[in-house]
């Protein structure tokens, strides 16, 4: 862990509790249920980390955006903020603050490669990028559970060969809002109890050797089953359904 | 709604409708956030230009709040068609959001102008830097007391270091990014400013030498100069060893000539050469891995002198200020002294010790003045 995450703009103040989440898109709900809400609110992660990869783009870069994303619609709403709109400008700004710069251009040309009805420009991504600068409050550097992973892997006994397979569970847990709420340490020990039932090893005696509070660990381990559970069960990558759900907001400013 | 109406002027790029002729001209946001935004016109009062780089100028302003604040506007503009804002202003905000220590220049506040793609940062205002003050003492024939010149180096190493242990490299050291404030509670107080350049180090998801060419030349280390593709905080150190030099001396320490930039090699030789003057060339004893840079065959090539740093200076050679300065401008960047071990150096131990103030009074400098001397009407 960087030694500077403590005194962050990330750890001070952007994280959150639950009730705060739970304010999330405001005007949205009076169009979409909560479970219609979460369903659209999670398959834009998976534009972002689409958009990414076909981007090019490094992991690293891609969560970041998605942070931005969950940061932004905290107190914004998908009807006053086109969300795809909003999701290409995360990455277009992520990839200039993580150093691996895309064009603008090639952002709105790749999502419409993508997403065939997407019709928004070069210049809406630049003046959108203005407006996610502001509701970041310009805090924009963000802390990720990757670069302490190999230490903490190495420590418990797994197998190293188990890192694709927590690695992946930490690219999972973008699609939760366990970004928002733990500290990435934490996110990252949690994706570690979480796979090692996959795995089938126990490392309770190692976790409990560590100074961590382990109800934060079992708890992020939980968000992740409940994503996983709620994945499969609301088929989050039928799109028809998403566009039945995007229709029923009346989007300002939908191209 | 969320609407402005904004006057129509010559820097405007929107990607709105055109002004028309000298009207005013309703902008309508693309997206309908929940920030309440304050122009920055309507929070700061703007003086004059003070200063201008190639993200755009800086205004002196007073904070409306707080009628006797002076602050320093730093005005961004996208620069190329497409580019939205520069990866310079990212890092300046990006940075600076999370830096605090009482000797980096502190971000207060962040304005947006949307519509002109138009984004300001807000500083304290510090009416000096070191390469106006290193400029009066050449011009007068005079130069800094002992105390000051070791107030100043202290409270530049206290600011980088905490960068360094940060995990964060300025890459951009030299007299005119070294702020000094003026009259008031924080009166000769060093504020490291421009972060334009500045990186994280730990773990960049892109190299550091990707970002091209890094520290205006006549600060520029060996490693950097000679190609190194992996070069370190050192590059920082080595910087403020020829600031150091420079407020001894009050001529710059390294003047080398910059090539044209068109001239494809790196290579620099009139810095090189400038730099093997004072401190001799370097050998493969002094710098094991110097053969392994791209550039070490050049270098090994050119003339040979002998060390006469301390007679450049004109400080004994074995005074604990040479002893400091011989080690900050070291060629082996594995070898150079690091912030921590500077700030623990004898040199600041001995009196004069090291002040916050690092001015003595009255203050002789004189106060910054306008760009073309006249008070100019804020042309956004």
């Amino acid at each position: 862990m960087a030694a500077n995450f403590w005194e962050s703009s990330h750890c001070t103040e952007w994280l959150l509790d639950r009730n705060k989440i739970e304010e999330s898109n405001p005007k949205d709900k009076q169009y979409l249920t909560p479970i219609e809400l979460k369903k659209l609110r999670t398959h834009y992660c998976f534009v972002i980390q689409n958009l990414g990869n076909a981007l090019k783009l490094r992991q690293r870069a891609i969560s970041t955006a998605i942070v931005y994303f969950k940061r932004f619609y905290l107190k914004n709403s998908f009807v006053d903020c086109e969300p795809r709109l909003v999701a290409v400008t995360c990455l277009y700004l992520s990839s200039k603050v993580e150093e691996c710069i895309t064009q603008a251009k090639k952002c709105a040309a790749k999502m419409k490669e993508i997403d065939h009805s997407f019709n928004y420009l070069m210049n809406d991504i630049l003046e959108c990028e203005f407006f996610v600068l502001e509701e970041l409050d310009f805090c924009l550097i963000i802390y990720h559970p990757y670069k302490s992973l190999p230490f903490y892997l190495q420590s418990s006994g797994l197998d190293p060969a188990s890192i694709e397979i927590i690695w992946g569970i930490v690219n999972d847990s973008y699609r939760t809002d366990v970004c928002l709420l733990y500290p990435p340490f934490v996110v990252g020990l949690g994706c570690i109890l979480l796979g090692s039932y996959l795995l089938k090893k126990d490392i309770k005696q190692w976790l409990s050797e560590l100074n961590v509070e382990m109800k934060d660990i079992w708890e992020v381990s939980k968000d992740l089953i409940d994503y996983y559970e709620f994945e499969k069960q609301q088929s989050l990558q039928n799109q028809s359904e998403l566009d039945l759900l995007y229709n029923k907001l009346p989007i300002r400013n939908k191209k | 709604m969320n609407t402005h109406n904004q006057s129509s002027n010559q820097n405007g790029g929107g990607s709105g409708g055109g002004g028309g002729g000298g009207g005013s001209s309703t902008f309508s946001p693309i997206v309908l956030t929940s920030t309440y935004r304050l122009d920055v016109q309507e929070k700061y009062t703007f003086s004059y230009e003070i200063g201008s780089g190639t993200y755009g100028m800086v205004y002196k302003a007073d904070d409306k709040k707080r009628p006797n604040n002076k602050v320093a506007v730093k005005k961004f503009r996208s620069t190329k068609e497409g580019e939205g804002l520069s990866l310079t202003a990212y890092r300046e905000i990006g940075l600076l959001k999370e830096l605090s220590n009482e000797n980096i220049v502190k971000l207060l506040d962040v304005c947006l102008n949307p519509k002109d793609k138009l984004l300001y940062l807000i500083f304290d205002y510090a009416e000096f830097d070191l390469f106006g003050i290193i400029k009066y003492h050449r011009e007068n024939g005079s130069h800094f007391s002992d105390a000051t010149i070791k107030s100043l180096i202290w409270q530049v190493l206290n600011g980088i270091h905490y960068l360094h242990s940060n995990w964060v490299i300025h890459r951009d050291l030299k007299p005119s990014n070294i702020l000094v404030m003026g009259e008031g509670k924080e009166c000769g107080t060093v504020k490291i400013g421009d972060f334009g350049l500045a990186r994280i180090f730990q773990s960049p998801l892109k190299p550091l030498n990707e970002n091209g060419v890094v520290v205006t030349i006549w600060y520029r280390s060996p490693e950097l100069l000679l190609g190194s593709k992996h070069y370190t905080r050192a590059v920082d150190i080595w910087a403020i060893g020829c600031i150091f030099a420079e407020l001894i001396t009050t001529k710059p320490l390294f003047p080398g000539k910059e090539k044209d930039p068109k001239i494809p090699s790196l290579f620099q030789d009139d810095q090189v050469e400038k730099i093997i003057r004072v401190l001799g060339k370097p050998t493969l004893d002094m710098w094991p891995d110097i053969k392994h840079l791209p550039e070490w065959k050049r270098l090994s090539s050119m003339e040979a002198f002998p060390n006469s740093l301390a007679k450049c200076v004109g400080i004994d050679e074995n005074s604990q200020a040479y002893d400091l300065l011989s080690k900050m401008i070291l060629y082996d960047p594995s070898k150079r002294i690091t912030a921590s071990e500077a700030l623990d150096h004898p040199y600041f131990k001995e009196l004069p010790l090291p002040l916050p103030n690092a001015f003595s009074k009255p203050i002789p400098y004189p106060p910054r003045l306008p760009i073309n001397k006249k008070k100019r009407e804020f042309d956004d």
